[in-house]
């Protein structure tokens, strides 16, 4: 009688439960493995950062070196060294060789009038025009 | 106890419950109870504070010409304990170090996590370096970023530029005064490291950007230094003095355009000069100014009004007996009026003139000229000068300090004086700092002119300049001072020489001139001094060393600011170009 009763007992498989479980599985694997993987990608993303960093170093570095360079080569002591050095036969120019172009009073008159002259030194407004 | 399925279910679960309640424990133990202490440990190991430095400001002159910058360079440094093979690291870094392999490989085998193998290495050099290593695949090197200060202007204006010790610190000068605003202030940030030494950037912590240090614009322009420079060194060449000292200033700001002294030093190379070039001497050192004081006396007879520029005074001729001693002339002379006195330069009148005043009121101007105390220009190692307590006077003072004897000065403050006549009569803080920028050019201090005071009435100044124009003529002692096309305003001085023993040296002289140009209209005040020039006997004086250079100065420092000419005819035949000696009486020397 009981092993009869036995037998004919059946069980039934939840399927539903059974995919609740699985869901429940995979989803907790999938977080697992994007948390891993976004961890991967944080720090390839930082090793980048870190490689441009360094680059971005490195160009400030040699811009510096370039702009030291440019102060030194364009300083007065260094173009003055030049000068003397490579005899340009730049000459300077005497005093007496030097005319100077008075400041316009009349400014606000006239145009583009040609303004007179005067040679440093003895004479402050000469009579004398330039034309070109 | 029946040994049934109940019991042993409950025998297991109370293992399970007992084991996993010590694990519970022990992470309990480790993190809360121990957190701190192994965090801490972690840190230790992982965590480092990674200096970010500040990159110092620069000094330029009031053109923005640079004056100090910064040279980028690395310090290359060695961790021994992740280098496997110490010889391949030195191999592959040796060359470029310019270091013996050998001597590399045993620092790199030390074991020491720090080992500093070469410092100021450049830039392309470090990246070779990277290159050899990354190359090799070879681990265990950094580099240190660092810099190194450049003065691409050499030994020009050097002493007030100043330079920096080992440490990057200001040691003199304009880097030294300055150093709260040029050095900056360094940041940090703390990082994560593996165990390559590789920084973890996710695991950033704590940053603090740096702060980089502001740049100082000087009130120098370089244009006028480097005349002022040239003209020194073409004096120095032909006088051979100890020392020389020329300062430009601007009289109606007090702003300081030019100044040097001789000899000098590269400042981008400091351990190879001498402290004696070093020194700035415009204001450490202190000489007896000799007649440019004598326009101390007279403005302050003339602002007390004891006297006027037309008063007659009898000057001995030259010979003035007083409290036992005998005060001379250089050259005999009668009657001359105050505006002759200081035209001529008498000893005599000026020191009547002072007799006239008084001690109490000479000593008041002479303090009221801002000798005796330092000037508070923004300069290391400013000396106050000397001038003698009116409690220790002695009855010779009075006729002494007049003339410049018994009163020592630093030659700023005497162009400051004579600037005090080229103003209208107000002393100015001399100026060598304009305004001072933050890295985006935005100012963060601008230094106004400030007048510290009236010193003597417009009045009197106009009766001085007049006399001090009268100086630079042919009634005067300079005479080679003058300019074509303008009017020049000045003072000659030639002074014995201090013997540091006692009393004078016999025939060393401190020579000078200070004036300045345009007279009625000053653009700026000059000072050139020479100590002790070799010149020949009888010819070591103000008026036939220091005032042709003054004129070769001024007149180029004319040309380089435009000055419009005042002038039609020239002031006197003889000219600053013209080095053609001309026969001076021996009066019109000084």
């Amino acid at each position: 009688m009981n092993r009869s009763t036995r037998r004919n007992v059946t069980y039934s498989i939840k399927v539903a439960s059974i995919l609740k479980m699985v869901l429940c599985t995979a989803l907790l694997a999938v977080a697992g493995l994007s948390y891993v993987y976004f961890k991967n990608q944080e720090q390839q993303y930082g090793n980048i950062q870190r490689r441009l960093e360094a680059e971005l170093a490195r160009l400030h570095a040699s811009n510096e070196v370039v702009n030291a360079q440019i102060a030194s080569l364009s300083s007065r002591a260094f173009l003055e060294k030049k000068l003397a050095k490579d005899s340009l036969g730049l000459v300077s120019i005497a005093n007496d060789q030097l005319v100077r172009l008075n400041p316009r009073r009349d400014r606000d008159r006239a145009g583009d009038a040609l303004r007179p002259v005067s040679n440093r030194g003895f004479t402050t407004t000469l009579t004398t025009t330039f034309t070109k | 106890m029946r040994w049934d399925a109940q019991t042993r279910a409950v025998t297991v679960c109370c293992g399970l419950v007992g084991l996993f309640s010590v694990y519970s424990f022990r992470l309990i133990d480790l993190q809360l109870v121990k957190h701190e202490e192994y965090a801490a440990r972690a840190a230790e190991k992982h965590v480092h504070r990674q200096t970010i430095y500040a990159k110092r400001g620069m000094v330029r002159d009031i053109h923005d010409e640079v004056l100090a910058n910064n040279l980028p360079v690395e310090t290359v440094v060695g961790d021994s304990s992740l280098i496997r093979e110490p010889m391949a690291v030195a191999e592959a870094i040796a060359n470029q170090l310019e270091v013996d392999p050998r001597e590399l490989a045993s620092k790199l085998s030390s074991g020491t996590k720090y080992v500093v193998l070469k410092q100021e290495v450049s830039e392309a050099r470090a990246e070779e370096i990277r290159a050899n290593l990354r190359a090799a695949r070879l681990k265990g090197i950094r580099f240190e970023p660092g810099f190194r200060r450049m003065y691409p202007n050499g030994s020009l204006l050097a002493q007030v530029v100043g330079f920096l010790d080992h440490k990057h610190d200001g040691m003199m000068g304009i880097e030294r005064t300055m150093q709260e605003f040029l050095q900056g202030t360094d940041g940090f940030r703390y990082i994560e490291i593996d165990r390559t030494g590789r920084e973890l950037v996710p695991y950033r912590g704590l940053e603090k950007p740096a702060k980089d240090g502001c740049d100082v614009t000087l009130t120098i322009d370089l244009g006028l230094q480097s005349i002022i420079e040239q003209e020194l060194d073409a004096a120095c060449a032909q006088y051979r003095p100890q020392r020389a000292i020329a300062i430009m200033m601007r009289p109606a700001t007090g702003e300081i355009l030019a100044m040097s002294s001789r000899p000098t030093f590269d400042p981008n190379a400091p351990g190879e000069s001498k402290p004696e070039q070093q020194k700035n001497g415009g204001i450490v050192d202190m000489v007896e100014p000799g007649s440019t004081f004598k326009i101390v006396a007279t403005s302050a007879a003339l602002e007390e009004k004891l006297v006027t520029p037309n008063t007659s005074i009898f000057c001995e001729n030259g010979r003035f007996q007083y409290a036992g001693r005998v005060l001379r002339d250089a050259h005999p002379m009668g009657v001359l009026t105050v505006h002759q006195i200081l035209a001529k330069s008498s000893n005599i009148g000026v020191a009547k003139l002072a007799l006239q005043l008084g001690d109490d009121k000479l000593y008041g101007y002479i303090r009221k000229f801002g000798f005796g105390e330092k000037t508070g220009v923004a300069l290391t190692g400013e000396i106050p000068g000397l001038v003698i307590p009116l409690n220790r006077w002695t009855k010779l003072e009075i006729t002494r300090i007049p003339m410049g004897q018994s009163v020592a000065v630093t030659p700023l403050q005497l162009v400051t004086a004579m600037s005090i006549i080229a103003n209208g009569g107000k002393l100015m803080k001399p100026l060598i700092v304009a305004k001072i920028t933050d890295p985006d050019g935005r100012p963060v201090v601008t230094f106004a002119p400030e007048v510290i005071r009236q010193v003597v009435s417009v009045e009197t100044t106009k009766k001085v300049v007049s006399a001090l124009k009268d100086v630079v003529s042919k009634q005067g002692t300079a005479q080679k001072a003058a300019v074509k096309g303008f009017k020049v305003a000045g003072k000659t001085g030639t002074a014995q020489k201090v013997d540091p023993r006692g009393g004078y040296y016999q025939g060393r002289y401190v020579t000078s001139f200070v004036g300045f140009m345009p007279a009625d209209d000053p653009r700026f005040s000059l000072l050139v001094m020479l100590d002790d020039p070799q010149t020949e006997p009888g010819e070591a004086y103000g008026g036939l060393v220091a005032a042709p250079i003054f004129a070769r100065m001024a007149e180029r420092a004319a040309n380089y600011l435009d000055l419009r000419p005042t002038e039609v005819e020239p002031q006197v035949a003889g000219s600053a170009n013209n080095p053609k000696k001309e026969s001076l009486t021996a009066a019109a020397r000084d």
